[in-house]
């Protein structure tokens, strides 16, 4: 290893904005020199490719709000006499019904142990059925009363309304336009329509029911069905919500305080593309939000934000050193600093995702805890997002942005002409718009730090 | 050397903290943590609603008892709303008398005129000091003064040693926005209630009768009687006329500290003119009573000039009474009435296995073990820093966890242990900060040793730099969300100090005794010179 580098800490041959192939001792001992900054392009490209699908998916398909946000349904019986009950009998009762990540528990303490379910039903086929007949004859869907009759029949009863001239027919079509082609409907003479149906599609409310009774050794009147609301409350995510923008408030005082205000912008920019990819995430793939899920994200917000922090603490640092002595423009500055946090970056990375990996992997494939599953696969994907943003989002934005300004500007006009800036300090003819930047000492220094080309050549046969 | 044996001494004396903690939590106070209703199951109590209640409201009942029962953010009970039933599942209670009272007061606040007050104790006794300073909670004997808000100063007039006459004893005044606190405490009540009073079955006070025989039963509290009632700490009890106004009234009610007064106020704010047109007028001058649940809360003394909807009442009040009090205005009165003898409570089963926690608790060792194997392939000696860093930590969390879930109720569900299993990767990062910097300094041509204080300087201040957005994020979650998130917001603020904490008084000074050791220093492979990617030979 070469120890003749000047104070960056930037490898001694290496130029900015020169790619060269990278071996993995280099990211070992830190000697990279990636071109993340040159390339925005690219991560811009992507990153904006990703919220628009993010955003479409959001916008085409609902999250799937677990039950605790949206309530569901409960079901509750009372074990007869003599019979125990227990959470995981009823787990392996219900799975083949696809209810076994739901709710269950088991009360005890008044009279007799009661079996407690609470899922998301989210489509119940006899209460479309229901909802059909309800509409072709114009009353509410509850006052449509359904029975089921034996070997998976059923019957709905419901009376025509006063003045109502809707005919057997029409419900016929209405209950065929159903998915229940072979229904007999019937009008009775005191104005009720009975509609027979010999064999009814599966209903999860009642074959649930059903297995409850069966379970709990009673008959399936006694199971009682009944809507359940959200445990998280409305009221939990409006102050979740006011919080966090009260908090991104704050936060830019902060970083402007600490940093410098565009250096807020792009980290309240990086983080808002955290969770608009995040979320985009959990809408296109169908993934059920929890509770669990939503402490996740807070989780991964403050980690990118944490990111963010360290690699502008470290640009904040080299601009002092590096774009202050003219040795290097705004960009090319970032991008070093970028190589410098590089590998703590991975590293840290790769330490916050190691137990997130570990809980999905070992926790829920191998052990079946799958109700780690969503909470790890969120942390998983906002951890990525996460330390993927600081360096391609945050800082290229600040890059780009910074670049903009009058002092780097001239820097970079300077940087680039240098043979033109010597030339005319040769024959004396004033070069007038790019001298004299703002802050930046020494100007003739520019010309000197651009490296000489033979080392780089050198460099290049080398490797 | 001077400076390293400073090193030792902070290491020792920290370390000697952290598991003295732990050790007297383990044998001393023997509080574990509790764990969640997922985990280990607790109580669940169905209400039902009162026959005729309109329950449109319920799920605003739902809200309000939600926030009581989990005022801090970090128990998780459930609270839902099953039909038309409210279930709130306690995770952990084993006493039901405590669960029924978390979620009880389910009454009606009401506000009630004041006609007599005594001293708990028999009054005849001579010598007997007044009923205290204002020092106990929301204690109604205190100097309580109700007033608009911006008023300066208000006549606090201190609670004197009584004898008998309780007259004497000025509980509260009500003065009008920016009017002078001029109020002379008037006598208390009974003349001005009088006129109000109708159907009024309460004992008549007889000489040498104590509160407790005064005390008007459960059964007979009626809204519209005239009615004895203890205060909060039992401290006095009170003879109170019919309801005149009820809690249904408050829009808003906060505790906060008033500038202006230069004491913690309460600022409540109603919803109508009801409290102008019913109490602050016809009551000027007299003590009204704020009750909930058979209990007098507060009973501060109408100052004339009420006019708005905004009403303040100041008094001799701490933090912690002042959001109390503020707590019982805004909550006290639930929407909807439930039926007390309808209740059911039972005990709940945890929803997961023992099975699940045991997963999540090896996957998240297993995750540790990796990380810490990465830390130690990659820094080599000062990866063991980080091990010791993580130990303590997990003894931190621990001690922390368990004396919380003694004195506040917290619990931990299957994704709070996750939660912490990750944020110890998270925390991580310290170190990495501290040991990358070291790097830097190291290449840029300085020794590990004269790298280490400097080094760390820098790194510490990245360090804060980025732990202050996380403790601004914990801050303003925690005082502006509710229920879990509000919980979330804690265990991130309580990481971050811990880091901190670590970082300053462990990392640090670890890191210095080993580097200043020559033979650990230059140890062939495993120092921590050869962690820090420099030849032995120069460090």
């Amino acid at each position: 290893m070469t120890t003749t580098a000047p104070p960056p800490a930037t490898p001694a041959d290496d130029q900015p904005g020169v790619d060269r192939r990278h071996r993995f001792s280099d990211l070992y001992h830190e000697r990279t020199n990636f071109q993340f900054i040159p390339h925005s392009k690219r991560w811009a490209v992507l990153s904006t490719v990703l919220i628009v699908l993010s955003l479409g998916g959001l916008f085409v398909r609902e999250l799937n709000l677990s039950i605790e946000f949206e309530g569901g349904t409960e079901w509750s019986v009372d074990m007869a006499e003599g019979r125990d009950a227990s959470v995981s009998d009823v787990r392996d009762l219900l799975e083949p019904l696809g209810f076994a990540d739901s709710k269950i528990s088991t009360l005890s303490g008044q009279g007799t142990e009661r079996v407690r379910v609470q899922a998301e039903v989210l489509e119940d086929p006899v209460q479309g059925l229901q909802d059909a007949v309800a509409d072709a004859v114009g009353v509410q869907s509850a006052d449509v009363q359904f029975a089921s009759g034996d070997e998976g029949g059923g019957s709905f009863t419901v009376a025509r309304p006063e003045g109502s001239e809707v005919t057997a027919e029409v419900v016929d079509a209405a209950l065929a336009d159903a998915g229940a082609p072979d229904a007999e409907v019937t009008l009775s003479d005191d104005g009720t329509f009975v509609a027979t149906l010999g064999e009814l599609p599966a209903s999860p409310l009642q074959q649930v029911a059903d297995a409850l009774a069966d379970y709990a050794g009673v008959p399936v009147e006694e199971v009682s069905i009944s809507t359940v609301g959200p445990t998280w409350g409305e009221r939990v995510t409006r102050k979740a919500i006011q919080a966090t923008v009260i908090f991104f408030v704050l936060l830019a005082g902060y970083l402007s305080f600490r940093f410098q205000w565009k250096m807020a912008v792009a980290a309240i920019v990086a983080v808002l593309h955290d969770i608009a990819i995040s979320v985009g995430v959990y809408a296109v793939f169908q993934f059920e939000v929890t509770p669990a899920t939503v402490t996740a994200f807070l989780t991964i917000l403050g980690f990118s934000l944490y990111d963010t922090v360290v690699v502008f603490d470290k640009i904040t640092e080299n601009q002092r050193t590096l774009t202050a002595t003219g040795r290097m423009t705004y960009p090319e500055m970032v991008n070093v600093s970028l190589n410098n946090v590089l590998m703590r970056s991975l590293s840290t990375s790769l330490v916050a995702l190691l137990p997130v990996v570990s809980l999905l992997v070992v926790g829920s494939f191998i052990m079946g805890a799958t109700a780690i599953e969503e909470f790890a696969l969120a942390l998983a994907v906002g951890l990525f997002i996460g330390s993927y943003s600081s360096i391609f989002v945050a800082a290229p934005l600040l890059a780009w942005w910074k670049a903009r300004e009058p002092q780097y500007r001239a820097l970079a006009d300077r940087r680039r002409r240098p043979t033109l800036a010597a030339a005319s300090a040769a024959t004396g003819v004033p070069v007038v718009e790019v001298e004299e930047p703002v802050g930046v000492p020494g100007p003739p220094a520019v010309g000197r730090s651009v490296a000489p080309r033979p080392r780089q050549q050198r460099r290049r046969k080398r490797r | 050397m001077k400076s390293l044996r400073r090193h030792v001494i902070v290491l020792v004396l920290s370390v000697l903290v952290i598991v003295a903690t732990f050790v007297y939590t383990i044998v001393g106070s023997g509080d574990r943590p509790v764990l969640g209703l997922d985990l280990q199951g607790g109580i669940s109590i169905v209400l039902f609603p009162e026959d005729g209640q309109d329950l449109s409201s319920l799920d605003t009942a739902v809200d309000i008892i939600r926030n009581r029962v989990d005022g801090l953010g970090i128990a998780e009970p459930e609270i839902s709303r099953v039909g038309d039933t409210v279930v709130v599942d306690l995770p952990g209670v084993k006493d039901r008398e405590k669960a029924e009272e978390l979620v009880g007061q389910t009454a009606e606040l009401r506000f009630r005129v004041v006609q007599d007050i005594r001293p708990w104790e028999t009054v005849a006794e001579t010598t007997t000091t007044a009923p205290t300073d204002a020092s106990t909670t929301t204690a109604p004997a205190a100097d309580t003064t109700t007033t608009a808000p911006g008023a300066d100063t208000p006549t606090t007039v201190e609670g004197e040693a009584v004898g008998v006459p309780v007259e004497t004893e000025p509980i509260a005044a009500v003065r009008p926005a920016a009017q002078d606190a001029t109020t002379a405490p008037t006598t208390a009540a009974a003349d001005g209630a009088s006129t109000t009073t109708t159907t009024a079955p309460a004992t008549p006070p007889e000489p040498g009768q104590s509160c407790e025989d005064l005390i008007t039963p459960r059964e007979e509290r009626l809204a519209d009687s005239t009615v004895w009632l203890p205060d909060a700490d039992r401290t006095s009890c009170y003879l109170l006329g019919p309801t005149i106004l009820t809690g249904r009234n408050i829009g808003d009610a906060d505790g906060e500290y008033d500038p202006g007064v230069g004491a913690y106020v309460v600022n409540v704010t109603f919803k109508n003119d009801d409290f102008v047109e019913k109490v602050a007028t016809p009551y000027v001058g007299q003590l009204v009573a704020i009750e909930l649940d058979g209990v007098v809360q507060s009973a501060p003394q109408i100052n004339p000039g009420i006019t708005g909807r905004d009403v303040q009442i100041t008094g001799d009040f701490s933090k912690g009474e002042a959001r109390d009090l503020a707590l019982v205005l805004r909550y006290g009165s639930l929407p909807v009435q439930f039926d007390e003898e309808e209740k059911t409570v039972q005990s709940v089963s945890p929803t997961l296995g023992k099975d699940q926690l045991r997963a999540g608790i090896v996957a998240g060792i297993v995750g540790i073990a990796l990380v810490m194997l990465y830390m130690v392939l990659y820094y080599r000696l000062l990866g063991l820093v980080v091990w010791a860093g993580i130990g303590l930590t997990a003894l931190i969390f621990f001690s922390l966890t368990s004396w919380l879930s003694a004195s506040r109720g917290l619990t931990l569900t299957l994704s709070g242990v996750t939660g912490l299993i990750v944020s110890v990767g998270v925390t991580v990062d310290s170190y990495v900060v501290y040991f990358e910097r070291l790097k830097d300094e190291v290449r840029q041509g300085k020794t590990v040793r004269s790298s280490l204080d400097s080094g760390f300087k820098r790194a510490f201040r990245t360090i804060i730099a980025a732990d202050l957005v996380s403790l601004l994020g914990a801050a303003v979650l925690y005082l502006l969300a509710e229920g879990s998130v509000r919980g979330f917001a804690f265990f991130l603020g309580l990481s971050t100090v811990i880091d901190l904490f670590i970082a300053y008084f462990v990392m640090y000074p670890l890191v210095v005794l080993l580097s200043r050791n020559p033979a650990l220093l230059r140890m062939r492979g495993f120092g921590v010179a050869s962690g820090l990617d420099v030849a032995g030979v120069r460090a």
